[in-house]
Formats: C-alpha cells, structure tokens, sequence
C-alpha cells in the first residue's frame, strides 16, 4: 500500500511538470488559405492591419551591420505593406539544424529558405511543414506568378500543388572551367578561348609543365563536380547516388552512371594525366576539401559551379582578382536546377497572404531587394556612372548571396558585368534544352538504406578515381562490384519505377 | 608479507613507464600542434604543412582573432558568467538532491532513486525539450544557458555515492548536538565531500564551458553569444561551405571566413583558461577525508 502510495505521487509530479509542456499545439483547423481575412488587399494599404513577419535564411551571418540594414529594409516594408519582419538570418552551418527544430516544434514563423540541397525542400513538404500555395499565389503575388515561367512552377509541384516560390534567376545550369586570368594568359588562352570539353585542355597542360613551379595543381576535375551536363548526364537523387538518365533521352531510361561511358572515360582521362604529370596527385589525394586550393589561386583549371552571363565580373569582385569561367557544355534546365533556391511559407504561418506579398515585395521592390542583398548605398556599396555597383571591402555587411533572397533580375548590376546581364540570364533559362524530366521529383523514402550505402561506397572510391591515385583499373572493378552489392540496382529500379509512372500520367 | 614480492621488477618498470610515456606524449602533440599553428604565418602553412616548431613565430593570427576585440571579450565574459553561476548552482542542486537519496531513512528513496535514473535512460527528445524552453520564455536570456544542465542525473549518482561513504553516526551525532538537518548539510556534509564535490565540479564546469548547442538553439542576440558557439559558428561555416559549393546554384564566398591558423589561436583561447583551472581541483582528487572523523 504504502508503496503504491509512493508510486502514485512521484506520477503525479511527473505529470505535473511534463503536462504543461506536452501537447499545446492546437490542431490547425483552419489550414491552407484563410481568404476570408485581407480580402480588400486591392484597395490601398491603408486598410491592411499591422503585422509582424518572421523570416529564415542562411548566409555567412552576423555581419557587424545587419541590423541597421534590417532597419532600413523595415522601413520599405512597414511603408508599401504595413508589416515589420524579423530577418532571423542565420548562418549556414546552423540553418538546418535550427530549421529542423523550429518546424519540429512548431514555432511561430512565416517563411524560411528551402531548396533540394540545403534544408530538403520534398522532405519538409512531406512532413507538412509548408503551405500549399496554389490559391494564394496568383491573388496575392501576381507579379511574381506571371513573372516565373509556367514550366519552371511545375518543378516546385508536389502532388499538383506549389509549396515553393521560386527565386527567379538563372537556372539552366551549364558546366563550367574556371581559371584564374593571370595563369591562363602565360599558356595563351584569352578571354575569347572556347573549349568544347576537357580534353581540349590537354595541350595546355602539357604547356603548363614547363612554366608553373611543381606545386601548382594543373586540373582539378572531380565527377560530382557538376560533371553532370558536361557529360551530358541528369543524375537524379544525387551526386553520389546511382541513377541518372542523358538529358537527351526524351524515354529517360535510368542507368547506373558509376557504369556508364563516361564515367569510364573520366577514369581512364585522369589515370593517362597522372602518367603524364597533368594531375597534383597526392596533395589533392589528402585534402579534405579541395576548394581551399582553387581559393588561394593554387589551381590552374578547375572544373565545377556553373558558367552564366556575367559570371566572370561576379568571381572576379569576389575574388579580387580577375578570374575566367568558361562554359563546357549546352545549358539544361532540370528540375534540380530549378527548386536550388526557394522560399516557403510556413504551414501554420497566422499571416500566410501577409507573407505572400512580402515575397511579392521581394520580387517587385527593386530598392528593397537590394538593401538585402548588397546593404545600404555608399556605406556598403557604391554606384557607379553607368549605374552598376561595386561592393565596398569590410564594409560591415556583404551576404554575396543575389540568388537566395529573391529574383535576382531586380539586382542591381555588379560593376563590369554586361548591361543587359539579366535579359541575357532569361532567354538562356528559356532557350536552354529543358531535361525530359523536369516537373518529376524523386522520393527516396523506399530506397534511402541502400543510397545511404551506395553513397558511403562512392565516397570511399571516388577521390581515387578524380585524381588518378592508386592501381584504377582493379580498384574500379572493385568499385562496381561493392556498388552493386550496395543495392544500386534495386536504387535505379526504384527511380525507373517512378519516372515510368510519373510519365504515365 | 614480503613487500618485494609486490614490487614489479626492473624490466616490467620501464615498459610500464614507456607506455604512458608515449601516451603522454600522443595527448600532448596535439595541443603543442594547435599552439604551432597558431603561431605560424599562413604562407607557412600552405607551403610547408604543418609543423611542431614554427619556421617564424608570427602573431598575425592572434590580430586577425582580436580585430574585433569586443566580440571576443564579450563571449568571453558571457563564457566565464554561464560557467560560474553554472558551476554554484549546480553544485548546490545536484548536492542538495544526490544528500536526500543517499540518506537511508528518507522514506521514498527508491522511487525519487528511479524517477532520476529513468532520465539518464528515456528522453522527450530535442522537440518537447525545445517547446518547454521556449514556453517559459527563456530563449535569448543568460538563464537559458543555465538552467537546463543544472540537474544532471549522472552527477547526481555520483555524489549520492559519495555522500552513502559518510557514515551515518556523524549525521546522528550532530542531531545530538542541536543541528538541523539543513545546518548539518551545509556545515558537515559539504566539507567532509570536498573531494566529490571538486570532481563533479570540475564536470560542471567543463560542460558549462564548452557548450555550444544551448546558445545555438535559444540565443539569437550578439550580446549573448558564449566563446565556444563562436568559435563553432565559424568552424560549421566553413565546413558548410567547402562541402556544399558546388550544390548552391549561386557563389559561396569563403572569403569571409579566418583561414587555418586564425582557427587554431581561437582553439587556444577557448580551451586555454581550462587547462589552467584544472590543477586547482587536482589537490581534491584524492580520497579518504573520513577516515578517523568517527571514534570508535
């Protein structure tokens, strides 16, 4: 008895501490759109009540003088929609782990940066963490809507519905070779040199041996670089995972790209370099991130990013020195490509039309957009005569992320870049060959062991293969067969099953 | 009892002494490593790797780090405020609870025993935890780095251990004597536990010091970031990046971030006021304070 009595009351505390805390959610009745508020948007803004908006994004934050831009950008906001947002701007490393919790837990907030690389855009929509937008967007983000190209709104579908606002800009993706001018010039390339593939480098290689000092690195070259349109492939869960289609094959048959041609090439090109001295071997072997050796200018080609109109001013304001891309491929447009940058609105968001037309502001308000991209005129950028700015070194505040907060076409135009940049950007996003599976998104859930394996096998192999190191032909058999034991099969069945009925509909 | 028969002979001595030795000197490369780096300029680094002795001392990692001078002090301060209130408060808390259980006539020992072992073994998980956190709005104040480590179940056990070696007869005696149970704890107990006291102490402290995770959950505000999320922050940054550069659709710029030797002179100002707190607590590591308090 006595016992029970002494069970009984330590439940009780129990329960006293944790009931309070446990479920206060209150199940969203009134989910999706509630378009009986803010009905009279149309007429002036004077009718539309005070709001407090909430908004999450990554970048290289907290910069000594985000807060006074915040302000700044407050000001338009409080003034065009009468609403005030906190810029919850939170730095890369942290995002998604914070994201994570903030979506777990329900937290108040309106919108946040969602993509298919950082912050998984399917994943999250799965979870029901993002308001399906079909209703709202074309009421209360019309520009916006029009603006984006019908094609390019169907990649953000899940189900039928948009879950995800576009940031419009370039999204044909194009395989690039960066060079650093300085090198380059010394083995007689210029700025009007075109390479059709990697291979035509090889003379300019063999140049190279002679003049750099050995511990230059003469070609960084890695497959999940952004290979993937060079060679002409759409890989479709992933760099590591198998399962790609040639963006050229209007039945997109799914194949294992670590057995395909190309990869063979890539292995047996690189395997020949090393033998004639092309490739800096060891120390990029042991590397851990071979991008530091691109940034101190220790590289003299790298392949990687993608090549777009102008890319060559915005490395070179960057980098400080003037810097080469040139592209290597076609353009493509792929569904990847599309949802890599985009804002959601939270699915318990109490203001989600408020926060449709801050994005419309975003996308419309060319002053708005760049205090958040670049910072406030002349303290931390400058404009020059022909309009263009440049970017003030140290100057307290500098994301350097034009892609992330909105349409960059309202950007203005960093110095050196051509005028007409952004009409450029546009006819090749609609010019580009879009792939035959743009629109389809792959959903892992069935196969995620056997990509989590496949994924641990390529990057156990991979860097033998992108630099040459060790005996390649055994370890390449070796290589597949570990793959195939991994499950890729059962992976590219999976990914086929799924186009098959995608396409069926 | 001949003693020498105890004694390891001359041969077994010096392989036992050549394992620590050499365990030492593993523990201590890395540490003599960092404060190498550190020291070392950055063009020496990239063209010569690493070194245990640098080529040229140079300080221009410790400028970089202290260009922003307040950032660096006001974590600091904030470091140093967590770990000390954490350190009194949780001392206090822990002891305070891990006396109760040790005491055999506390009548729902076992229950209170169990209901804080069962949280060393089943959590909420991250989410509830969270929704607790934030609904007694605790989010961007010093407390919130406090208060959620102050009770610690394994810290409990450890000093309910201890205090279960003091004999009960003291506790009698000082009843005897007029004391009250609260008076006893403080002016007995506490003394005669120093050395369990320094031990989960020194835990405390350590923890309190190195956390990062509470500040990157609930701080958002410059003012209350603590030393060791500083330094996280900038070392997830570049992780980030380096790894997913070619995944953004736009350009990563790493060219904000410290490079490798400005990293190492922020690892030594964060770990360094530890290494030398630690010999104040060793005097305590040693046990045995009890024997011959008691007579008879």
């Amino acid at each position: 008895m006595k016992r029970i009595k002494g069970i009984l009351s330590i439940l009780l505390i129990v329960i006293l501490v944790f009931g309070f805390a446990g479920c206060s959610k209150d199940n969203n009745s009134d989910s999706g759109a509630d378009t009986s508020k803010g009905a009279s948007t149309d007429e002036g803004n004077k009718e539309l009540e005070h709001v407090n908006l909430t908004w999450y994004y990554p970048g290289s934050y907290p910069f000594k003088d985000q807060e006074l831009v915040f302000a700044e950008a407050n000001k338009i906001i409080k003034e065009k929609i009468n609403a005030t947002v906190e810029f919850k701007a939170l730095p890369w490393g942290e995002y998604e782990d914070k994201m994570r919790v903030v979506m777990g837990a329900d937290e108040d907030y309106d919108i946040a940066f969602t993509s298919n690389w950082f912050n998984n855009y399917h994943s999250n929509v799965a979870m029901g963490a993002y308001l399906p937008l079909n209703d709202l967007l074309p009421k209360y983000a019309p520009t916006l809507y029009k603006s984006v190209p019908e094609k390019f709104w169907e990649a953000t579908k899940v189900d039928g519905q948009i879950y995800g606002l576009v940031n419009y800009q370039i999204s044909a993706r194009t395989a690039a070779l960066n060079m650093k001018k300085e090198n380059v010039e010394k083995l007689g390339i210029a700025k009007d040199t075109v390479f059709d593939s990697i291979d035509d480098l090889e003379p300019y290689l063999e140049k190279a041996k002679g003049i750099f000092p050995p511990d230059m690195i003469p070609i960084l070259s890695e497959w999940r670089m952004s290979l993937q349109e060079a060679v002409g492939q759409e890989w479709i869960a992933g760099a590591s995972i198998p399962g790609a289609i040639y963006l050229n094959d209007k039945n997109a048959k799914v194949f294992n790209q670590f057995k395909s041609e190309e990869f063979k090439k890539h292995v047996e090109r690189n395997k020949i370099w090393v033998e004639k001295g092309y490739l800096g071997g060891d120390a990029l072997f042991s590397a851990k991130d071979t991008g530091t050796f691109v940034n101190q200018g220790k590289v003299i080609f790298s392949v990687g990013g993608t090549w777009k109109p102008g890319v060559d001013e915005e490395e070179t304001a960057r980098r400080g020195y003037e810097f080469w891309v040139k592209p290597l491929s076609d353009a493509y447009v792929t569904t990847g490509g599309i949802i890599a940058t985009m804002h959601a609105i939270n699915s318990n968001s109490k203001n989600p039309e408020r926060a449709m037309m801050l994005m419309e502001l975003m996308n419309t308000d060319v002053e708005l957009y760049n205090i958040i991209a670049y910072g406030i005129e002349g303290t931390h950028y400058n404009k020059l005569e022909d309009g263009t700015v440049e970017v003030i070194p140290d100057a307290g505040y500098n994301p350097g992320t034009l892609w992330l907060h909105a349409s960059t076409f309202n950007a203005h135009i960093m110095k050196g870049m051509p005028l007409d940049v952004w009409e450029q950007t546009k006819k090749i996003n609609l010019e580009a060959q879009a792939s035959p599976l743009l629109g389809f998104s792959f959903n892992p859930e069935s196969v995620s062991a056997e990509m989590a394996q496949c994924e641990s096998v390529v990057n156990e192999f991979i860097k033998s293969f992108d630099f040459g190191v060790g005996d390649v032909d055994s370890l390449y058999e070796k290589f597949v067969e570990k793959l195939d034991k991994a499950g890729a099969q059962t992976i590219t069945d999976e990914i086929q099953r799924q186009i098959d009925e995608w396409m069926g509909k | 009892m001949n003693k020498r028969l105890n004694q390891p002979g001359p041969l077994l001595t010096s392989i036992i002494h050549t394992i620590f030795i050499l365990f030492t000197v593993l523990c201590i490369l890395p540490v003599l490593l960092v404060i190498s780096i550190s020291l070392s300029s950055e063009s020496d680094i990239i063209n010569n790797g690493f070194r245990l002795i640098p080529s040229k001392i140079s300080f221009d990692a410790f400028k970089v780090v202290f260009s922003n001078p307040m950032q660096i002090l006001n974590s600091y301060l904030i470091t140093i405020l967590v770990a000390g209130l954490g350190i009194i408060f949780g001392l206090l808390i822990n002891s305070m609870i891990a006396y109760a259980l040790s005491r055999k006539d506390y009548p729902y020992r076992k229950q209170l025993s169990f209901f804080v072992i069962f949280t060393m073994l089943f959590n909420g998980g991250l989410v509830p935890w969270y929704l607790v956190i934030s609904k007694l709005n605790l989010p961007n104040t010093i407390w919130v780095l406090i208060l959620p480590y102050l009770a610690n179940a394994w810290y409990i056990i450890i000093l309910r251990t201890f205090f279960k070696t003091i004999p009960i007869a003291i506790i009698e005696s000082a009843k005897i004597d007029g004391s009250n149970e609260f008076k006893t704890f403080i002016k007995i107990i506490l003394p005669l536990s120093k050395p369990g006291l320094a031990t989960v102490g020194l835990f405390i402290l350590l923890m309190y010091w190195n956390d990062w995770w509470l500040a990157m959950l609930y701080i958002d505000q410059e003012k209350l970031i603590p030393l060791q999320y500083l330094l996280s922050r900038m070392m997830s940054n570049i992780e980030f990046l380096s790894k997913n550069m070619y995944m953004a659709p736009g350009t990563l710029d790493l060219s904000n971030f410290p490079n490798e030797t400005a990293r190492m002179a922020m690892c030594i100002l964060a770990a360094g006021p530890m290494l030398f707190v630690f010999p104040f607590f060793q005097k305590y590591f040693v046990r045995g304070l009890t024997i011959g308090s008691i007579k008879g």
